[in-house]
């Protein structure tokens, strides 16, 4: 059963593909969460230009990672392997879409990604962002964009490990949104609500965990034992916490709006 | 010295009643039982002596004259020494990890193998449980949790102090479709190549420079993933192995407890564990992906071969050693199979589908085999002798000899074999064994070979008689009365064809006794008496005389010709047996002869035809050593003369009918008429004495019924050889009549015995002239050999005229 902030708050997930994000395992997450926030899935692949400009530059040119022989940036062929990755994109996509049983829509564009993410996130959209990968440049701008729009942002791990355990809500008061979009979720998702909490008497609902501050360290170390299929948190914090919960326990994190 | 011409046989003489010594009882019911084989005491000895010998070779072939008796008999003698024989350990195939296409045989303690079987299936389904719960708990996935992200972030900090070396030169590390590349940066962003290309020289040389260093830093970042994706591989695997063996060490635990005392079957169970931790990921993996069918068909398939397949087990028969008897020894029958599943279009097999042969089950016992139907299964004699010669069982697949089938197949384990094969058949297929087949005394050395008969004493027929009774008790039967079991004593007299044997056949007198129960029960009695055995025995030829009814139908409606009145010259009754379905009776056959003059030659014509055996034309040739030396000393003989079993279309063979050839072809000789109320029996030696045939009685019955039939005359009977009368077990109707005087049994010893009875003639004897006298059978024989001599030297004389008159013209 989708919760009811689908009507009230958000619409549909959009997830960047250009940037290592059409990984199958990272969009099988996303469309997993889509699902269960009961909102569209939206794929966004965008033709980094500047990255297609380098072909022209004499020095230019690009390493595989597998066999870890250089090549240079043609930039034909960079175009033609940018439009095979949008198709791959678009089939891993809508593969994963259809098994979660969601709508799903897909568009190419060419151009700045950070621009065009700006462009298309709403208030009413959560973005989705893998955390590996945001030390690079591309991955950096992308994090860097949907945290300054209006939308939400979902941080997935790596190699995410899906199942048991609480929804996680990071509140600094009772009025925190995420309190109340966790313990929606949790509620959807027939899971318990684990609170972690500086003010545990103003919270009211949940196990409540008392932390002495809502930095990284203090949470992991709230968290403890408990397992969690997801960590919901205002954006109130420090920008990397996001990330850097998401890496270090291996799962999600939605990052929220503040209220009002 | 005149011939002495034997009197009929007295009525005492054509049946020897049961002794009523033998019957001091009132019904079986009163007599003990008699255990075991009844007499037999060479084969008993030869069984027992088989059964005690364990060296290789020393197996039994055990041969009577039918095999369905020997059977019976030794079934009984092998299940009586097998009781005090231990039991033989139970076998077991299990899967062969390191060789997967040999499985391995197991040895347990007898009964011991569904135990063990069962223990393996249950931890199978614990495991199928526990293994995943183990991977799916909290405490592994955080620890693998810590692994891969103690790993991630080695590489992610490598990454992450390389894009930190290169912006701190201005240069981005950037993701392309399918690599990285490396490119200028100010304010965040990549430098445009028009941008670029307006900057001075120097400070694009010292971005390439720039770029030039980190290309080698990038390469060595990638360089060290896959090391890191190798160590994250190595220790989740570690973990997964070791979460395993935590998971297994309780289930286990009491399967290694329950078979401690077993090394074989511990190292199986550390062959199982090693297994399936060698397979862990697919555990784990299940976590990942619960529903994926090609997974869950793997952990399905790995399970399913670490069970046991009880191949043979002594769980079912106590601690005795086993007697098994193989009715349908084909070579998967006996030396077991491997079968097949048809899978997708192939066919596939594993160790679960070895089935045993009877030489598993009856291994560290004894196989009872029908010789018989051994040899008439393909590759099954061979088979046998390989397994004896090996002492061990190999599986073989026929359908690979021949090529049927070429799929991959399993190669199981030989089993070691000791086992005491009993094979049984009757005589005739021992001896021609034994002489095609060299390798038979080395594997059969003990044979046992069961009397058809025994000796007929007061002792025996007491014997018998408690045999009868045993036989009643056991098949549920009306006892008899003394009465009734006299008879049916006097029946197994009857079937020994002898007055002075008893049948060993204990099958066909165990048929009479349940007809006699059943015809007692029809008469309303609870105890069976002599009537009901005559009736018993009655309806048994009943049921089997239609073809000798339709042959005396034939004579009396004289189609075929067979005189019982009157005398005629060249013209004799003679009898034959014949035998159909285990029913023997007597038909009278006319056999004639004419003469002419010739070379001395006696035409065989049913020899002639090849209608006739070997025996029958050794007979015919005894007529003319008889004729020579009785007629032809002084000259030899100037005729020729054919002799033929009249209206015989089958075949003939035996020397049974040499004697009533022999008066026949005196008669045509002689021109002297022979009676046609006496039918002849009895084979000939060359001196004319008569000799000894079988089957009197059925010989004596079948002329007695054609007589009866037209009404008996008063000068009716037969001529038996003098030999013969101690075989005589005669019908009850044939004997009244003898008293009576309406039918006569006339005992032969010599030829000359013969002829005189059937020509009414003395045969006369020759005086000191070499002439024999007047009015004899001699001198008519030797005064036509005379005329003979004369026809055909006056015949030879005629061609040489007529050669000499040719030549003149």
């Amino acid at each position: 059963m989708s919760p009811d902030l689908s009507a009230t708050r958000f619409r549909r997930l959009v997830l960047e593909l250009g940037h290592g994000a059409a990984d199958p395992g990272v969009v099988r997450e996303a469309a997993a969460f889509a699902r269960l926030l009961g909102v569209d899935l939206h794929g966004l692949f965008v033709e980094d230009e500047a990255l297609l400009g380098l072909g022209v530059l004499p020095f230019a040119r690009e390493i595989n990672p597998i066999t870890r022989r250089w090549r240079k940036l043609d930039q034909d062929r960079l175009a033609g392997e940018f439009r095979a990755a949008a198709l791959r994109a678009r089939t891993v996509l809508t593969e994963s879409a259809r098994d979660a049983g969601l709508d799903a829509a897909f568009e190419v564009r060419r151009g700045d990604p950070a621009a065009f993410l700006a462009a298309v996130c709403l208030e009413t959209d959560i973005v989705a962002v893998p955390a590996a990968g945001l030390s690079a440049l591309g991955g950096r701008v992308i994090w860097e964009t949907a945290h300054r729009s209006a939308a939400a942002v979902l941080v997935l791990p790596e190699d995410g490990r899906r199942g048991g355990g609480p929804v996680v809500a990071i509140v600094s008061g009772p009025d925190d949104l995420a309190l109340t979009i966790a313990s929606d979720l949790a509620r959807s998702a027939g899971s318990g609500l684990l609170v972690l909490a500086t003010h545990p008497a103003a919270v009211g609902m949940g196990e409540v965990r008392v932390l002495g501050a809502l930095d990284v360290a203090s949470i992991v170390q709230g968290l403890d034992d408990a397992g969690a299929r997801l960590i919901v948190l205002t954006r109130d914090g420090a920008p990397d916490i996001g990330p850097k919960l998401a890496m270090a326990r291996g799962v999600p994190v939605l990052i929220v709006e503040p209220a009002g | 010295m005149m011939t002495s011409m034997p009197s009929p046989l007295p009525p005492g003489q054509l049946f020897r009643p049961a002794d009523p010594a033998a019957l001091d009882f009132t019904t079986t019911d009163d007599l003990a039982p008699l255990p075991g084989l009844i007499h037999q005491p060479r084969a008993r000895d030869a069984i027992g002596f088989g059964t005690c010998v364990s060296q290789a070779g020393f197996n039994i072939f055990a041969i009577g004259d039918t095999a369905g008796r020997v059977r019976e008999a030794v079934s009984l003698m092998l299940n009586e020494a097998a009781l005090s024989q231990p039991g033989p350990p139970d076998w077991v195939y299990v899967y062969n990890f390191a060789d997967p296409q040999r499985p391995k045989a197991v040895s347990l303690p007898a009964g011991r193998a569904p135990a063990f079987q069962k223990a393996i299936h249950d931890l199978m389904a614990e495991l199928k449980v526990v293994l995943p719960a183990a991977f799916e708990s909290e405490e592994y996935q955080k620890q693998r949790g810590a692994i891969e992200q103690t790993i991630q972030a080695k590489g992610q900090t490598a990454f992450a102090a390389l894009n930190e070396k290169a912006e701190a030169r201005s240069i981005a590390v950037l993701r392309t479709p399918s690599g990285f590349t490396l490119a200028p940066i100010r304010d965040g962003k990549i430098v445009p190549p028009a941008d670029f290309n307006a900057w001075p020289r120097e400070e694009q040389l010292k971005v390439g420079e720039a770029i030039g260093d980190l290309e080698k830093d990038l390469e060595e970042t990638l360089r060290g993933m896959p090391r890191l994706e190798k160590e994250q591989r190595d220790a989740v695997l570690a973990l997964a192995r070791e979460t395993g063996r935590f998971a297994m060490e309780h289930p286990v635990a009491p399967v290694r407890a329950a078979f401690a005392d077993l090394p074989a079957v511990l190292t199986h169970v550390d062959a199982i564990v090693d297994s399936l931790l060698e397979n862990i990921p697919l555990f784990a993996a299940r976590q990942e992906a619960p529903a994926d069918p090609a997974l869950l068909s793997n952990i399905e398939n790995m399970l399913e071969r670490c069970e046991v397949n009880v191949l043979v087990t002594q769980s079912d028969h106590g601690s005795t050693a086993p007697v098994i008897e193989e009715l349908h020894p084909t070579l998967a029958n006996l030396v077991g199979r491997i079968e097949y599943l048809q899978l997708q279009g192939a066919l596939v097999t594993n160790f679960k589908l070895i089935k045993a042969g009877a030489l598993h089950r009856a291994n560290g016992g004894t196989l009872l085999l029908d010789a018989r139907a051994l040899l008439s299964e393909p590759y099954t004699w061979f088979a046998l002798k390989r397994a004896l010669t090996s002492q061990q069982i190999v599986i073989e697949d026929v359908t690979r000899f021949i090529g049927l089938t070429t799929t991959v197949s399993l190669e199981p384990d030989p089993i070691p074999l000791k086992v005491k094969v009993v094979l049984f058949g009757d005589r005739m297929l021992y001896y021609m064994l034994a002489n095609a087949d060299p390798d038979m005394a080395r594997h059969f050395k003990v044979l046992a070979d069961f009397d058809d008969v025994l000796e007929r004493t007061i002792d025996n027929e007491k014997m018998l008689a408690r045999m009868i009774g045993a036989m009643a008790k056991e098949e549920g039967l009306k006892p008899l009365d003394r009465e009734a079991t006299g008879r049916v004593i006097e029946h197994a007299a009857r079937l020994a064809e002898d007055q002075q044997r008893l049948t060993l056949r204990v099958d066909l007198i165990r048929d009479l006794v349940t007809e006699v129960s059943h015809w007692a029960g029809v008469s309303g009695r609870t105890i069976a008496t002599r009537a009901d055995v005559d009736r018993a025995i009655a309806q048994q030829i009943v049921r089997a005389a239609r073809v000798r009814d339709a042959g005396q139908s034939m004579i009396l409606r004289d189609i075929a010709l067979v005189d019982t009145a009157g005398s005629r010259v060249g013209q004799v009754n003679g009898l034959s047996v014949m035998s159909l379905g285990g029913y023997a009776f007597g038909r009278p056959a006319r056999i004639t002869c004419s003469v002419r003059p010739g070379a001395g030659r006696i035409l065989d014509i049913e020899r002639e035809v090849e209608l006739g055996g070997p025996l029958h034309s050794k007979g015919v040739m005894i007529l003319t050593g008889y004729l020579a030396a009785r007629y032809g000393r002084q000259k030899p003989l100037s005729l020729n003369a054919s002799l033929v079993f009249e209206q015989s279309y089958g075949g003939v063979d035996g020397d049974s009918a040499s004697s009533t050839e022999l008066y026949v072809l005196l008669s045509a000789i002689a021109d002297l008429p022979l009676r046609q109320d006496i039918a002849v029996t009895g084979s000939v030696n060359q001196h004319g004495v008569v000799q000894a045939i079988g089957g009197v009685n059925e010989k004596i019955e079948g002329f007695f019924d054609l007589c009866a039939a037209r009404g008996l005359t008063g000068t009716q009977g037969v001529m038996i050889p003098a030999s013969n009368v101690q075989h005589l077990m005669l019908r009850a109707d044939v004997v009244a009549a003898c008293a009576a005087g309406t039918f006569a049994i006339w005992p032969v010893e010599t030829i000359d015995q013969g002829i005189a009875r059937l020509t009414g003639l003395p045969v006369g004897e020759a005086g000191p002239d070499g002439v024999y006298p007047e009015g004899t059978v001699n001198r008519a024989v030797t005064d036509a050999l005379e005329r003979l001599a004369k026809a055909r030297k006056e015949a030879d004389g005629d061609a040489e005229g007529d050669g000499e008159r040719k030549d003149r013209r």
